[in-house]
């Protein structure tokens, strides 16, 4: 048994999810992750760190926020929030136009199991269930064992996604309790994984191997990028390295899209985004032909 | 869309005519009235039936299958003096201008209408009659205020009535009907002073039943003319088809499918000629014709595909008369809406499934001539079919807005609430928009709209209202002088309770007089019991006669305001009653703070138990109140939260609310959430609707959604939509609909009309044409939050 946290840092809670997994589910966006995938669409998951988060388009500039602020600050007028904000969360409660937000704010399991409770209609209806996903949820193992154990007395689903960077001793205890897992390999050449996403694949496809083994069903879930990973060499790799290792696993392509950008912008951090190509539907159809020719199975969870 | 090239020219005409008025109703109705003075109300008005059928220059238009107009036009609307011919002296000069529902008129029928048929009306119509009884206290707030508005049951007739076909009309055609009245007028002794009412009863349903057979046989020969002119051989034949399907219907039951259908359109057009209603339904269109369907598909007189351009070409039937309504009318119930509904699917009268192939050919039709109508509805039970699901969520993915989707279980509860016999109450259908209702019924369906936000207005201004000054309300002390919210929330109930209260008079004062003055010997001769109890619609003659029904409008808008008021001031005590009267005065102009902290409390839509447990307590008390008073059979008045598109005028006269809306801005429909303040999530809106008790509500409940049409666009999407339908059934809740388009494209439509004249969209309990909506309809459209997931 595991360490056990009853408060985890949450980004958001997505209910009437279609995409993460079978009927509706509750997708609980966990903050914190290793890598740092230059297309990454939630920045604001990179730390658990609270972070102010500001939308310009809704701003009047009334400047509310700057009287408001201890630290004498201009919230909505700052290069880089971040870098100095303390997350007071005073500008946020004046501004009359919700212009401002705090990001990554601690919750307990409690009121997150309050929501999820009411959600769970839903989920006996559909077919559906809670899916873990984030960052990287693996982080927050202590919080998640609590909610996984609570979701089990309920009969409430549950799925996860990851991104496979983790340690896995720490986690394995969790496994079994998953009905099924997303799991991210996004490069087979580890120095290209290094360079994307700023660690190598190792402990990636380790990881692979050891949940496969733990018999819990896995889908392999690839975001697929132009200019990163749809090489038919790559494509090969990746469709040899699943028929070796984890031969029942299924695929889904996630196609890049450019979606994350204004959360850079609302994070002050715009020169951090990097905007990559949209595969046109010829390369998506090419890379599920390659692993069709594997044998694998293409899913779609849509 | 793969129609056949005839229903896609008839769908063409349809969306790029506009309607007309035609005064040829009007004008013959007038000179048969000049003839008939001094003869009971009812002789004279079946006369005039009578003459209409047999005097209108009759049209049967090119492609037309089925045929059949009120008035000279493929799109006419019709004036019925004898209800209003004020509003329409007043208004018609603007008829071709009016930003909502414009109609075409002529300066030639203009004058005609003015010179010879309205003088005749003066003082004698339903409007002025009424009018001259209402007492002044119910007048100053229940005539054009928008506070109570009941001018739909005074300026026009009542409609809201579902022809029985299974029990009546077809068994026994005009013909059968005509000899019932025959063989009962028979047994009748002027001697015997109760017989009197009866033998006029009679002798006005024998009128009008040979004038709908006269009008269908004036068809059949007019089909013949034309078939020995047509030089095409094809068309030629098909009027021939058409002289022989009329020779039959409606004198004689149907022999096939074809003739049902037509059967259906003629019930219609008497209707219409009669009383230009709303609401006339077809009802459980699926249940009564697929015997004629399956045999003739059977016998292999008809394929599939015939029967499918069958129902289309009657769904554009449908859709082309124009229900002529007033300019005030209009903004309650928008977009040439005549409210016909149609109900499929649900379950048969002994409870089992009733899905069957028809009811997959109406959602087709639906998806495939586009048209607004009829007013689709689907029931859902718990054991419905998947197939039958999947093709309900598979048309609200195209973005029709239809079908409106209800809750099967829940309909029959309403029902049996009100006090009917449980097989009926399994035989339910809707009326109008989302009223659940059954086809042996008088009732008026949609008596009121009562104006919840105005109540509220009424106890946080003195009884005054915010944006004139005027006294409306009760007597109110001064806000600051409130001390607790149960003081704020009880002063509004009481003024709800003198809205409800004005709301019964004005319903009872037109009950009485529709029963004097607009007798309905047609339609009485379409709903059971009437014939058999020598007694007219209107005066109570049928089988179940239901309390009038009052729509209570602006829920989420009070429910918002008591839970700011509650919160704001008496609980977190960071506001006082005077800053948040002053702030309402300002319309919040000065006051962003205070707007911003009201914004910041729940809201009802997003499942949270504070503001929805205000919305409930509103809600029920409504429902109690409701029904304290009785209509003038003794029935006790219904409550109701359904939408038409009631939201907005009501909204025009209120001033700012507590809840952070500005002055005049809509309020709410149904038991749907303010328009984007429902930020969590369909789901959340749907739990925080279910809350409402819906089955006491026997008058409807109506919750609108927007989808992103992201959401629906795939298998996975529709499948699971639908399992989302079945699970916010199961918490009792009755009816759901969604918009599914996206913002991007109802801008589009915006910009460039033209290439959107189809477009539908859902308003409230109905759809139409966005492009038919005024520019601020479709801003409130807009509006509404459109669900998106991330």
């Amino acid at each position: 048994m595991g360490e056990c946290s009853n408060t985890g840092v949450v980004i958001q809670m997505q209910d009437y999810s279609i995409h993460d997994g079978d009927g509706v589910r509750t997708t609980i966006f966990l903050a914190g992750c290793k890598l740092r995938c230059q297309w990454c669409a939630n920045p604001e998951s990179w730390t658990p760190k609270r972070k102010l988060v500001y939308y310009k388009h809704k701003c009047t500039n009334c400047m509310k926020c700057s009287l408001a602020c201890p630290m004498n600050l201009v919230p909505c007028k700052m290069e880089r929030p971040n870098d100095v904000c303390i997350t007071c969360g005073k500008c946020v409660d004046v501004c009359p136009q919700k212009a401002l937000d705090i990001a990554c704010v601690e919750k307990n399991s409690e009121d997150l199991l309050k929501k999820i409770e009411r959600d769970a209609l839903f989920f006996r209806f559909t077919g559906g269930g809670v899916t873990f996903s984030g960052g990287e949820p693996f982080l927050q193992h202590k919080f998640m064992r609590v909610l996984l154990d609570r979701f089990e007395e309920l009969g409430i689903d549950s799925w996860v996604e990851t991104c496979g960077y983790f340690d896995f001793e720490s986690v394995k205890d969790l496994l079994p309790k998953f009905s099924h897992i997303f799991m991210d390999i996004k490069h087979m050449d580890s120095k290209k994984h290094k360079e994307f996403t700023g660690c190598g694949n190792e402990l990636i496809l380790e990881n692979a191997k050891k949940i496969y083994a733990t018999g819990v069903p896995m889908t392999i879930r690839i975001p697929t990028i132009a200019e990163v990973n749809l090489d038919d060499k790559n494509l090969e790799q990746t469709a040899q390295f699943i028929n070796k290792n984890l031969p029942t696993a299924d695929v889904e392509l996630l196609p890049y899209h450019e979606l994350g950008k204004a959360k850079y912008i609302s994070l002050g951090i715009e020169d951090k985004f990097v905007k990559f190509t949209t595969p046109t539907v010829e390369q998506l159809n090419h890379a599920s032909e390659i692993f069709k020719n594997h044998g694998i199975e293409i899913v779609e969870y849509r | 869309m793969n129609t056949t090239p005839r229903i896609e020219r008839l769908r063409q005409n349809y969306v790029n005519s506009k309607p007309s008025v035609c005064i040829e109703r009007a004008r013959i109705f007038t000179e048969s009235h000049m003839c008939t003075e001094g003869m009971p109300t009812p002789i004279r008005r079946a006369q005039a039936f009578y003459d209409f059928c047999n005097e209108f220059e009759i049209k049967i238009f090119e492609d037309e299958l089925i045929v059949g107009t009120a008035g000279k036009f493929r799109r006419s609307g019709i004036l019925t003096p004898e209800f209003s011919w004020k509003w329409v002296d007043k208004e018609m000069d603007m008829f071709d201008k009016r930003p909502q529902d414009p109609y075409e008129m002529t300066d030639v029928q203009r004058d005609y209408v003015r010179n010879n048929i309205f003088p005749y009306w003066k003082g004698q119509s339903l409007e002025e009659h009424f009018l001259s009884i209402l007492p002044k206290e119910t007048a100053k707030i229940a005539v054009d205020t928008g506070i109570v508005d009941n001018d739909s049951k005074w300026r026009q007739a009542v409609g809201e009535t579902t022809p029985d076909y299974q029990d009546v009309l077809f068994p026994s055609g005009f013909q059968g009907i005509l000899k019932e009245a025959e063989e009962n007028l028979a047994k009748l002794d002027y001697a015997n002073p109760d017989d009197l009412e009866k033998i006029i009863f009679y002798k006005s349903t024998i009128l009008t039943s040979k004038g709908i057979m006269r009008f269908a046989e004036r068809y059949a020969d007019l089909a013949e003319r034309m078939a020995k002119e047509e030089k095409d051989k094809e068309r030629s034949n098909e009027l021939l088809k058409i002289s022989k399907v009329c020779r039959n219907v409606p004198a004689n039951p149907p022999k096939s499918f074809h003739e049902a259908i037509q059967f259906v359109w003629f019930v219609q057009l008497g209707a219409i000629i009669s009383e230009n209603p709303l609401a006339l339904n077809p009802g459980r269109f699926d249940q009564y014709m697929f015997p004629y369907y399956d045999a003739d598909i059977k016998a292999g007189t008809m394929t599939k595909e015939d029967g499918e351009e069958l129902v289309q070409a009657l769904w554009l039937k449908f859709s082309e008369w124009v229900w002529t309504i007033s300019a005030n009318t209009t903004g309650y119930f928008a977009g040439y809406n005549q409210f016909q509904n149609l109900t499929v699917g649900g379950r048969k009268r002994d409870g089992s499934d009733a899905t069957n192939a028809l009811s997959y050919i109406c959602l087709e039709a639906t998806d495939k001539v586009r048209t607004h109508q009829p007013g689709l509805s689907v029931r859902i039970h718990s054991d419905c079919p998947q197939k039958f699901l999947d093709a309900v969520t598979d048309l609200v993915s195209k973005g029709t807005g239809f079908p409106a989707i209800h809750n099967d279980q829940a309909g029959a509860q309403m029902l049996l609430q009100a006090g009917y016999e449980p097989e009926d109450a399994r035989d339910w259908s809707n009326c109008g928009c989302v009223v659940p209702h059954f086809r042996k019924t008088g009732q008026w369906t949609a008596a009121v709209n009562i104006n919840f936000a105005a109540a509220l207005e009424y106890a946080l201004n003195e009884g005054k209202s915010r944006l004139t000054g005027e006294k409306m309300g009760l007597d109110a002390k001064p806000v600051s002088e409130y001390k607790s919210y149960e003081e704020v929330k009880n002063a509004t109930l009481e003024q709800m309770k003198n809205l409800i209260y004005h709301s019964v008079v004005a319903t009872v004062v037109a009950q009485k007089l529709h029963t004097q003055l607009v007798p309905r010997p047609f339609l009485s001769t379409c709903v059971e019991d009437c014939m058999k109890n020598g007694k007219d619609l209107s005066r109570g003659g049928a089988h179940y006669n239901v309390g009038p029904v009052l729509t209570g409008i602006g829920l989420a808008v009070v429910a918002n305001s008591l839970a700011v008021i509650k919160k704001l001031v008496f609980q977190d005590k960071i506001i006082t009653m005077s800053e948040l009267n002053d702030a309402l005065n300002a319309n919040w102009v000065g006051y962003e703070d205070l707007k911003a902290k009201a914004l910041s409390v729940p809201k009802y839509g997003n499942d949270d138990d504070y503001v929805d447990a205000i919305a409930r307590e509103i809600a029920n008390y409504y429902y109690e109140e409701t029904r304290a008073h009785k209509d003038i059979f003794g029935s006790k008045f219904n409550s109701a939260f359904m939408g038409i598109s009631n939201y907005i005028p009501t909204g025009k006269v209120v001033g700012a609310t507590p809840c952070g809306r500005e002055a005049t801005k809509p309020i709410t429909e149904g038991v749907s959430p303010y328009a984007g303040s429902d930020i969590s999530s369909p789901l959340a809106a749907m739990r925080s609707s279910a809350k409402m008790n819906h089955d006491v509500h026997t008058g409807g409940t109506l919750l609108n959604l927007r989808l992103s049409e992201d959401m629906v666009k795939t298998q996975k999407g529709k499948r699971d939509l639908g399992n989302i339908i079945r699970a916010y059934f199961s918490l009792g809740a009755f009816h759901v609909q969604f918009n599914t388009l996206s913002t991007e494209v109802l801008r589009k439509a915006q910009k460039s009309p033209e290439d959107y004249k189809d477009l539908l969209v859902r308003v409230a309990g109905y759809s139409t044409q966005f492009v038919n909506l005024s520019p601020e309809m479709q801003e409130a459209i807009i509006a509404r939050t459109a669900h998106t997931n991330m």
